[in-house]
């Protein structure tokens, strides 16, 4: 597709001439490997001697709530260690008689359990990990389930700490055992990172404390405050590493050892969930924004920037990370610009 | 016993500026030069603030005119009163007088000795803002002195508000430790010249003018540091002039200060009055030279340490820059730069604005 290609470089190389990014790195591809891929920009502007560069280690943000949670969530599910549609509280000491005993997966899983909006997680429980483990398994709801789509942390969170209680492991070890190793992917782990993997790490936000922009350490501030491991962000990541996730969930027998979920639950989770109610999502993947559901098109983003989407009908996946918070919180130049790659890749 | 200060800038803690720099410089850190209750607003309510000895106040809603402004005063200072104890406060710094916080501040401590810091943004709304200019005249009435930075940050404010009295100038200055330590100079591996832009790209900073006149000039490179917003509204109009510009973000100070290092001129098109010129004393501290349009403020701060320019002519600009990159021109004002920097540490700033805040309390 040599116009496409064409056009993804042009696009994907405009965001660092406008300012939406100081560097990205991307790829497309389908079940066989990559089409095509890139490089552009610095991952830090001020150093014109640090290219982007395919091997790039990005803090990829809620990414992690599919590499880590969604996956081991997966994991458990296949081997029948959890039922989708029992409530929590069945069989979940820390949760029974609260009221989020009253909630099942699904309804973590597809965002409409009806959990408070947002974490705050030091506001609320103060910076002890138990207390704040104890504070958002017993939080009230902010509405009762099954009544609307609403996007939270607190999910992913939550479902960290199921697979925990499941699995009897923390959730890294659980990820990295059950999914990231046995399917090579060796550069996906929790922050922070080692010294000599932070050089070639896509710097983030301005740290306000330090004064410099976080490098190899987790942006999301409920990730740090939990030591770098949790269901919401803290991992990081690289294209190859996400290329081999992609292609497996595209096609089975492209991994050399198979993670513990299996195509059931891909299937299962790139399916629309939530009836009626709006957005639609599948089972944390969601129907890429401006698409319709039944043209397959799945994505997650990243709040650093990062994003993935996947796409079974077309045999197509597409990777686009940046490190767009280097510049801004703003999330319009980058959301204009996902469109547009996912469009060229997708149409 | 130093006077203990009350101060508050009402704009979000991580907004851009001179000002929010300087305030910050000046009120925050673990050992503030001046000691101080400081305050800036929470914009998002996340909590404590990360800046030690910053404090943040979560009001919404706000405003710079009527309707609504007397609200927006009114919930600044319900905020200010629930955390401020009067006895603890000698005497109160007023920020912007023209915005939210110093009215609310006023009525919050009414008694307290009062110093007014006039900064260039107040002057150049109260221009433009009939209900700023009145807050601007109400608080000038009951400073019991008003700092101005330069001389024409003074003849300015008299003419805004003519009964401005006990006005006394203190020059604002910059860390004294970049001033100690300022990062090594790097010399360019290309060979062409390596310009820089860092500030807000707003029309009162020549933002407009920038992108013609460069027209002119040869064997450049153009890189720009300023809020991402600003440049991306600005980016459409570099493409058209054909720049190719080098984005570096909005820098944290200190990987400001490496910017400076890396670059070998600072361009300053300015419109209008600017109130001091922080940013070129920080790159003439760094060593770097200024071309700058002698606005008022500038023309006083930099004078003959920079290389006054004007930026409506790129023939002009163009033969600044030729001149800068071929004769011994460059070294000349780098050691300019650097003597005329030194004259403005900002621990002399604290120390006249302490000695004074003394002599009220």
């Amino acid at each position: 597709m040599p116009s496409t290609t064409e056009h993804l470089h042009g696009l994907v190389t405009a965001g660092v001439n406008d300012g939406v990014y100081p560097g990205a790195v991307w790829a497309v591809g389908n079940a066989d490997g990559v089409i095509d891929r890139g490089t552009t920009g610095l991952l830090d502007p001020t150093r014109s001697d640090e290219p982007m560069t395919p091997d790039t280690v990005f803090d990829v943000a809620s990414l992690t709530k599919i590499l880590a949670v969604w996956s081991t969530i997966g994991t458990l599910w296949q081997d029948n260690h959890l039922d989708l549609d029992e409530p929590l509280g069945q069989f979940w000491p820390d949760v029974a008689g609260y009221p989020l005993g009253q909630v099942n997966a699904h309804q973590l899983l597809t965002h409409t359990a009806g959990l408070p909006l947002r974490a705050q997680l030091k506001n609320l429980y103060g910076t002890n990990h138990d207390a704040i483990r104890s504070g958002v398994l017993h939080e009230a709801l902010h509405r009762p389930p099954s009544q609307a789509v609403e996007y939270t942390d607190r999910a992913a969170l939550i479902l960290g700490y199921l697979a925990e209680y499941l699995s009897g492991e923390p959730l890294d070890h659980l990820a990295t055992d059950r999914v990231w190793s046995p399917l090579g992917m060796r550069e996906t782990r929790y922050g922070p990172l080692p010294t000599a993997t932070v050089a070639r790490c896509a710097p983030t936000e301005l740290d306000e404390e330090t004064g410099t922009h976080l490098k190899g350490i987790a942006h999301d501030f409920s990730a740090r405050l939990l030591g770098g491991v949790c269901g919401i962000a803290g991992a990081f990541s690289t294209l190859d590493d996400l290329t081999v996730l992609l292609r497996y969930l595209l096609d089975p027998g492209t991994a050399a050892t198979p993670p513990g979920f299996g195509p059931d639950w891909t299937r299962e989770s790139l399916n629309v969930h939530t009836g009626s109610l709006e957005p639609a999502r599948g089972l944390f993947w969601h129907p890429a924004p401006g698409t319709d559901p039944a043209d397959q098109s799945w994505t997650h983003y990243g709040f650093t920037g990062t994003a993935m989407w996947l796409n079974p009908k077309q045999d197509r996946w597409a990777v686009l990370l940046t490190n767009k918070l280097y510049y801004t919180r703003d999330r319009e130049p980058l959301a204009t610009l996902r469109d547009q790659f996912r469009e060229t890749v997708f149409g | 016993m130093t006077a203990r200060v009350a101060t508050f800038l009402d704009l979000p803690a991580a907004s851009p500026g001179g000002s929010v720099e300087l305030f910050r410089d000046l009120y925050t850190g673990t050992e503030p030069l001046i000691p101080a209750r400081a305050f800036m607003l929470d914009a998002v309510h996340n909590g404590p603030s990360a800046v030690p000895g910053l404090d943040l106040l979560a009001v919404d809603g706000k405003c710079i005119d009527e309707p609504g402004f007397t609200q927006y005063v009114t919930a600044l200072h319900r905020a200010l009163a629930d955390v401020l104890d009067p006895e603890d406060v000698d005497v109160l710094h007023l920020q912007h007088l023209t915005f939210g916080a110093t009215p609310a501040l006023l009525r919050t401590l009414p008694d307290h000795p009062t110093i007014a810091l006039v900064h260039g943004t107040d002057l150049l709304f109260a221009e433009t803002h009939p209900d700023q200019l009145r807050v601007l005249r109400d608080t000038v009435r009951r400073a019991d002195a008003i700092v101005v930075p330069t001389s024409a940050m003074a003849d300015r404010l008299r003419t805004l508000a003519p009964d401005a009295a006990r006005v006394v100038k203190i020059p604002w200055g910059i860390p004294d430790h970049l001033l100690a330590g300022p990062p090594p100079r790097r010399s360019s591996p290309e060979g062409r010249q390596r310009l820089l832009y860092a500030g807000r790209l707003t029309p009162e900073k020549g933002a407009d003018r920038l992108t013609q006149a460069l027209g002119v000039a040869t064997n450049f490179t153009l890189s720009i540091a300023a809020p991402p917003h600003e440049f991306r509204a600005l980016r459409p109009a570099l493409h058209r002039a054909g720049l190719d510009v080098h984005y570096l973000g909005w820098l944290p100070r200190p990987e400001l200060w490496k910017a400076f290092a890396d670059h070998d001129a600072l361009l300053m098109p300015s419109t209008t009055l600017e109130a001091m010129g922080l940013v070129a004393l920080e790159a003439q501290a760094c060593g770097l030279p200024v071309l700058y349009q002698p606005v008022p403020g500038l023309d006083e701060t930099l004078g003959e340490a920079a290389l006054p320019t004007g930026f409506t002519d790129p023939n002009h600009v163009a033969a600044n820059l030729r001149h800068l990159a071929v004769s011994g021109l460059a070294d000349d004002l780098r050691a300019a730069a650097r003597a005329n920097a030194a004259r403005f540490p900002l621990s002399a700033a604290a120390a006249s604005l302490s000695h004074l805040g003394d002599s009220l309390s």
